[in-house]
């Protein structure tokens, strides 16, 4: 409270000053009040740009996850459809490898949150490109996978699936690493 | 001291296209390019007490199963101990490469070594090199 102080009026030349002397508790109210403003323009200023960028960043994230998904389906409907160019599977995989693998790998350092589509993407990966059908089928301009490959394919495709919409839940749950943690993991 | 290493980098040493399990499924297969590079390749470090590393990196991708027939066939012929011993392998832009030879491919190819299941040969080759009892012995052992 501020109400103790005392009020004084001098005259300075044709001007009246209006002076208050301040008790050390009108001082110490006076320095509660000026912290209270000052923290709360911090929190509105600092901490609420700090949310919305980390809401940005796990937007970011989750979108990047849905365009995974949506280029992973693309690529199994037509494995599904036996449309798949033998040629081509190599290298559809080595690019998504490496996207998958730097994705996970800003997911893992930014936030607390344990990616697994790199796990289910290797087994994919491993079933497509061992199975007899498609080696055999090396040189043809499409290749067929045998009812007990599709079957495991929908098993792990499956679980690639889960794993994602799993991922989503976790990037908005998730707190992000503190500016410590990271020079520590370096 | 370090062992000395000797390189061999698929895309510059063999074919920027690895291509499937056997030769008659296509060009540029693992059971060629076992053949033809890799089993010399790990004889000689072997002779000379050498390491070798075998880089992955910069091809346009490959089959599980090209990568399965090459690094198979070289347990089979020299063992998963002293494969695991010599070799390196450097992949850089698909690390799951290296754990699926390091970890599945060494560890089913020796159990089919134990087993006496001969690897499929679908073209004749010329001598190659096997380890029988610590000796380098060159001959063609599977028609």
């Amino acid at each position: 409270m501020v109400s103790a102080c005392k009020w004084s009026t001098y005259k300075k030349g044709m001007d009246t000053v209006i002076v208050s002397t301040f008790s050390t508790a009108d001082k110490i109210a006076l320095l509660d009040i000026v912290i209270t403003v000052i923290i709360a323009i911090w929190i509105s200023i600092f901490v609420n740009n700090n949310f919305t960028t980390i809401r940005a960043v796990k937007e970011y994230f989750i979108t990047e996850d849905q365009i995974i998904r949506d280029e992973y389906n693309e690529f199994l409907k037509k494995i599904y459809n036996n449309e798949g160019n033998p040629r081509e599977i190599p290298e559809w995989f080595k690019v998504m490898t490496m996207k998958i693998n730097v994705y996970e790998g800003f997911l893992k350092k930014e936030f607390h949150v344990h990616p697994k589509l790199g796990k289910h993407h290797t087994k994919i990966k491993i079933l497509i490109t061992g199975s007899d059908e498609l080696n055999s089928s090396f040189n043809a301009e499409t290749f067929s996978l045998l009812g007990t490959s599709k079957t495991s394919l929908h098993k792990i495709h499956k679980d690639f699936s889960n794993s994602q919409t799993r991922l989503v839940v976790e990037i908005n749950k998730a707190k992000p690493k503190s500016w410590l943690t990271r020079q520590f993991k370096r | 001291m370090e062992a000395q290493i000797i390189r061999i980098k698929i895309r510059n040493d063999y074919n920027e296209y690895p291509g499937p399990r056997y030769c008659n499924q296509g060009t540029s297969s693992g059971e060629d390019f076992y053949h033809m590079k890799l089993n010399g390749a790990f004889a000689n470090v072997f002779t000379e007490g050498k390491k070798l590393e075998i880089d992955l990196d910069d091809t346009a991708g490959y089959l599980s199963s090209f990568l399965d027939e090459t690094f198979g066939n070289l347990v089979f012929d020299f063992t998963a101990e002293v494969v695991r011993a010599k070799i390196k392998i450097i992949s850089v832009q698909e690390p799951d490469w290296e754990d699926m030879i390091m970890n599945d491919v060494i560890h089913d190819w020796e159990n089919r070594r134990i087993s006496n299941n001969f690897p499929k040969k679908t073209e004749s080759h010329p001598e190659w090199f096997r380890l029988v009892n610590g000796q380098l012995i060159k001959k063609v052992w599977i028609q």
